[in-house]
């Protein structure tokens, strides 16, 4: 059985510049978003999108951190580079901590 | 996507041969195909300059529908000439854009984003949930804010409410073709600060507002009545847009001794931009008048004709003081003012030598 997995997520840049955070566990998630981790996980898929973009202005960078028992992986990815597969996860995640900052 | 079945050289064919309309659908279909694969734009940039005779006609808007999803440049709606959409947020892209095409071409003498005539491309309804507004390299891009979120719950209204949002963006676009400052520390933190400038400047001329009545807020009407806080950002006051208690509080500093040295938001270009955004408003404060017209010059021909890629601060001091006794007269009250409104905020004039720009080199240099 899978050690649950604790997630950080946060949102840097934009027009604001505010940051957006969220700190949660693998069980928060939908079960969808849940198996969509472990597989971008599993398939090395997240390392493959961290190359920043240079083209245009106020577009969000997104870093999520995983940790799976003592090891830590912190991935970098930009809105502009993102792999559908990425991107559904990140929009979950990004939706999950605008509520989570209104109801905090 | 549409764009990638079409291969490069039935592009590049419609590019130089097809209807202005294709042209422009070919031109920005190359410069995607580019970005995709990691490529330089300038086989597009060079293919628009061949054709450029023909985009030169004048102010020309278009304004796209996303539905909701983040495809570009998504669905016309209104273009050029057309009657008001139902829409509101159509009509605030396109007039936001025409007012923004205004002041650039009647008070500075540009045609458009490229001094070409480029079309002003906007979409309205990008995505779900997306509070933001971005310049993506080739035409403006603004979501609804939390209008996936219950009422209750809302932070963000639609971003084209705010005029000088859609001014911010729009100037991203010339910064690119002029300056085209590095988006990374101090010189992204410049990047910043034109936008911020310009886009505050379209809405004080909008409203024929003095430097003494306008409110030289950037993202006023963003916030919904639940956030603490009368914008995003305060040229006049920086650190002061809001206090809140989800959001926190405006984090910029208006001097160089509150600097924030920090790895994030691209070395905090949205951050440490409050310190060149004070500098133009004490200058625009004593000069007087109308700020679009001699501070605004001053900060126009530095971007387009005195700063490089990775200028810092003090090199802006330098332009714009340098650039200021050019148009004005050395010596003379406007100089002056350019000379005290970086004082204040810590800076002097004496050198064009760009000295803080390592970050944003080895930031370009993907170190």
């Amino acid at each position: 059985m899978n050690t649950p997995l604790k997630i950080r997520f946060e949102r840097r840049g934009g027009f604001t510049g505010i940051p957006l955070r969220i700190h949660l566990e693998e069980k928060d998630l939908p079960i969808e978003a849940q198996m969509r981790l472990r597989e971008l996980l599993q398939a090395h898929a997240l390392e493959r999108h961290s190359r920043p973009s240079t083209v245009g202005a106020d577009r969000f960078t997104y870093h999520l951190t995983v940790i799976n028992e003592d090891q830590e992986h912190t991935f970098e990815f930009s809105e502009s580079e993102m792999s559908e597969e990425v991107r559904s996860l990140v929009e979950y995640l990004s939706q999950a901590a605008r509520r989570a900052r209104r109801l905090s | 996507m549409l764009y990638c079945i079409i291969p490069p050289y039935m592009l590049k064919q419609i590019a130089l041969n097809g209807s202005p309309a294709q042209k422009n659908f070919a031109l920005n279909a190359l410069n995607l195909t580019a970005q995709l694969y990691g490529q330089r734009l300038t086989f597009a940039e060079a293919l628009r300059d061949l054709i450029r005779p023909e985009l030169a006609a004048e102010k020309y808007r278009a304004v796209y529908h996303a539905d909701f999803t983040e495809t570009l440049p998504g669905r016309l709606v209104r273009k050029e000439g057309d009657p008001p959409a139902e829409d509101i947020a159509v009509n605030e892209a396109y007039e936001g854009a025409g007012l923004t095409y205004d002041l650039f071409h009647d008070v500075y003498g540009r045609n458009s984003i490229d001094g070409h005539g480029m079309h002003l491309n906007s979409t309205v309804h990008y995505g779900r949930g997306y509070d933001n507004a971005f310049w993506n390299g080739q035409q403006m891009v603004y979501g609804d804010g939390d209008e996936d979120l219950p009422p209750e719950e809302r932070l963000f209204n639609r971003f084209t409410a705010s005029l000088d949002v859609i001014g911010h963006e729009l100037t991203h676009g010339i910064t690119q073709h002029e300056a085209n400052l590095v988006y990374f520390g101090q010189s992204g933190a410049l990047n910043e600060s034109f936008s911020d400038i310009f886009g505050s400047l379209v809405k004080q001329r909008a409203r024929s507002q003095s430097v003494g009545e306008a409110d030289w807020i950037i993202g006023e009407g963003l916030f919904t009545p639940h956030v603490h806080g009368v914008g995003i950002r305060s040229l006049k006051a920086p650190g002061t847009a809001y206090d809140d208690p989800i959001l926190g509080k405006d984090p910029q500093p208006a001097h160089m001794r509150d600097y924030v040295e920090t790895s994030e938001d691209n070395g905090g270009v949205h951050i440490n931009s409050g310190i060149p955004n004070h500098a133009f408003y004490v200058t625009a404060r004593e000069i007087g008048g109308y700020a679009w017209e001699k501070a605004g010059q001053i900060w126009y021909r530095a971007l387009t004709s005195g700063l490089t890629a990775l200028a810092d601060f003090k090199a802006a001091a330098a332009v714009t003081y340098r650039i200021a006794g050019e148009l004005f007269g050395n010596g003379s009250l406007e100089q002056q003012a350019v000379r005290k409104g970086w004082q204040e905020v810590g800076l002097t004039v004496d050198g064009e030598q760009a000295s803080g720009c390592l970050p944003a080199l080895l930031h370009l240099l993907g170190k």
